[in-house]
């Protein structure tokens, strides 16, 4: 055997070993029984904003504003007990879930997760940090989640050929809009429709 | 409304398009007077832009009277006569603040079109394609302005359209192309490209207290015209540019070196002729021959300065020339807003008066064939100025 070959079925064993393992993580990810965190999806995305970290954090709490800001968020309103009602039009479809606060430190970040009977399953947290210079606010968000499995499932998988997570990556886009100029910018109104 | 509308490569038709209305709070609605067609919208009717699409509304320099506001407009009224920037700009995020305004994060709605060619997107332009957020532009009868409270201008004086209008982009742009180069008393500046923004530039650099300004193109008529503003001038096709450089600068070179040509420069030399080639063949779409003779020219230590617009990768660039020279760049689109207010001063006082490049004005319904002859360079021509 070469050097060269020794080298490949090294390799070779490796890269089954890497197969072998892939496969089982992911027939546990399908396990509905193990928590988000490990059978979800993890996205996450950072974005620096030229306001004050305290302004960030009210105007993010302010969850009633985020419909101006996020398109397919039809309705947010505050339940009891701090429970807050999200419906949103994804594709053509309507999903809605409830989610409470899980953590709160004032003007520095927030968590969440959502109550069970939800049609999109998730967990997530936001950081707002003092950003270097006249920067601003640097903005950290870590999200879990998982969507029920069938038709809305696969919708939410891709939106018109997009991965969740520049779909989300382009929401927290719109909330830095938001924040720094008031709206958001659209080239025509047909955008809208 | 009645406008120009990009249809393909070299197909420009006066059309109908969408009258624009009031989208968000701070947009205006203005009713254009006067519309200029820009070199840089010949990159578009060449079709050297992938992102247009048919039916888009051409044009970024106009100007006008404001029809309607939004109601977080407080500096513009109805009836208000303004020049609107190329550039669109929110005035909130950490470019806009330190006033570079066409770095804006916020203003191109197809931002992520952009971040994946270059990694970050700069601001919305007015009429320039979808990666440059798909505005409708100002060629047109009417115009939605969006962040209207940062971007246009009030004009109060009874200056005419002609003496204002190039505030929105080739008079700001040459004045920036010289400005961020940092002239000192004595410097040469050498600027490559007779057209608008190079014959501004020259009327910029003299401004700006340049001893000496050489002129570089191959028209005999738009080598006059940068003479007409105090520029000494090279016929390239006639004269070697580096050797007719070093003769007029004793052997240093020019200090300041301004691209005024960008990314379809002409020229006979060898690597002129390859980017012809690798042009046709799709294999790069840059034409940076300019560029190549720009960084070899310059003095050591001297500064290049590139309003010339380039869109991609660009193959052969002397950067070992750069390098050893220790060369300076500066380049990018207009802070067109920082320059505005600044340079209308300098209108109103007489101190410059830019009409003067005018060649030809048309009515907007003959835009399309304006747009063939500026192109195919017949009939003297340097700047089209269109009335709606």
């Amino acid at each position: 055997m070469t050097i060269l070959q020794k080298n490949l079925s090294r390799y070779g064993a490796v890269a089954l070993s890497v197969a072998a393992g892939a496969f089982i993580a992911r027939s546990l990810l399908k396990n509905d029984k193990l928590p988000l965190r490990a059978r979800g999806s993890r996205v996450v995305l950072n974005t620096t904003i030229a306001r004050r970290p305290e302004e960030l954090f009210s105007l993010w709490k302010n969850f009633e504003l985020w419909p101006f800001f996020i398109e397919s968020l039809q309705e947010v309103r505050h339940e009891d007990d701090g429970v807050t009602y999200w419906r949103a039009a994804i594709g053509e479809r309507m999903v809605s879930w409830r989610s409470e606060l899980t953590e709160e430190k004032e003007e520095c970040c927030l968590a969440w997760t959502t109550l069970p009977g939800s049609d999109i399953e998730h967990h997530g947290r936001i950081e707002f940090n003092e950003a270097p210079g006249a920067h601003g606010t640097e903005v950290h968000v870590e999200l879990f989640y998982s969507a029920p499995f069938g038709k809305i499932g696969k919708t939410l998988t891709r939106i018109a050929g997009r991965s969740i997570e520049s779909v989300l990556s382009e929401e927290l886009r719109h909330f830095k809009q938001f924040a720094e100029s008031g709206e958001t910018p659209r080239a025509t109104l047909e955008e809208l429709q | 409304m009645k406008a120009l509308c990009w249809h393909g490569k070299h197909d420009i038709r006066f059309e109908n398009a969408p009258d624009p209305k009031i989208i968000n709070a701070r947009d205006a609605i203005i009713r254009v007077t006067s519309t200029a067609i820009c070199g840089s919208d010949l990159h578009l009717y060449n079709g050297l832009n992938p992102t247009m699409e048919p039916g888009d509304v051409l044009g970024h320099e106009f100007m006008g009277i404001v029809e309607e506001v939004g109601k977080n407009v407080p500096n513009l009224k109805p009836g208000d006569r303004v020049v609107v920037p190329f550039n669109i700009a929110c005035g909130g995020c950490y470019f806009c603040k330190g006033e570079q305004y066409s770095l804006c994060d916020n203003s191109n709605p197809n931002a992520r079109m952009l971040e994946k060619l270059y990694g970050f997107s700069g601001a919305g332009l007015f009429g320039y394609s979808h990666a440059y957020g798909g505005y409708p532009g100002g060629q047109a009868e009417y115009v939605r302005v969006p962040f209207a409270d940062v971007g246009p201008i009030v004009v109060e004086s009874d200056l005419a359209d002609e003496q204002v209008l190039f505030l929105s982009d080739i008079l700001v742009t040459a004045y920036q192309a010289v400005e961020q180069a940092g002239v000192r008393p004595g410097d040469t500046v050498a600027v490559w490209g007779c057209g608008p923004i190079g014959v501004l530039s020259v009327l910029c650099a003299k401004l700006q207290g340049a001893e000496q300004i050489i002129a570089i193109d191959r028209f005999p008529m738009r080598l006059a015209k940068a003479q007409e503003v105090g520029a000494q001038t090279i016929h390239y096709e006639k004269q070697d540019v580096f050797e007719r450089l070093l003769e007029v600068t004793s052997g240093r070179g020019p200090d300041i070196c301004i691209d005024a040509v960008g990314m379809e420069a002409h020229g006979r030399s060898l690597d002129a002729r390859f980017d012809e080639f690798m042009n046709v063949a799709r294999i790069e779409q840059d034409r940076a021959h300019a560029l190549r003779e720009v960084m070899k020219c310059c003095r050591k230590g001297g500064v290049v300065s590139i309003p010339g617009v380039y869109s991609g990768y660009i193959d052969r660039v002397p950067f070992g020339a750069a390098f050893a020279k220790a060369l300076t760049f500066r380049m990018g689109q207009t802070h067109s807003h920082r320059y505005m207010a600044p340079l209308l001063r300098k209108i109103e006082k007489g101190e410059i008066d830019p009409s003067f490049i005018i060649t030809h004005r048309v009515a907007l319904s003959e835009g399309a064939a304006a747009y063939k002859y500026f192109a195919e360079q017949k009939d003297d021509c340097l700047k089209v100025v269109m009335k709606p």
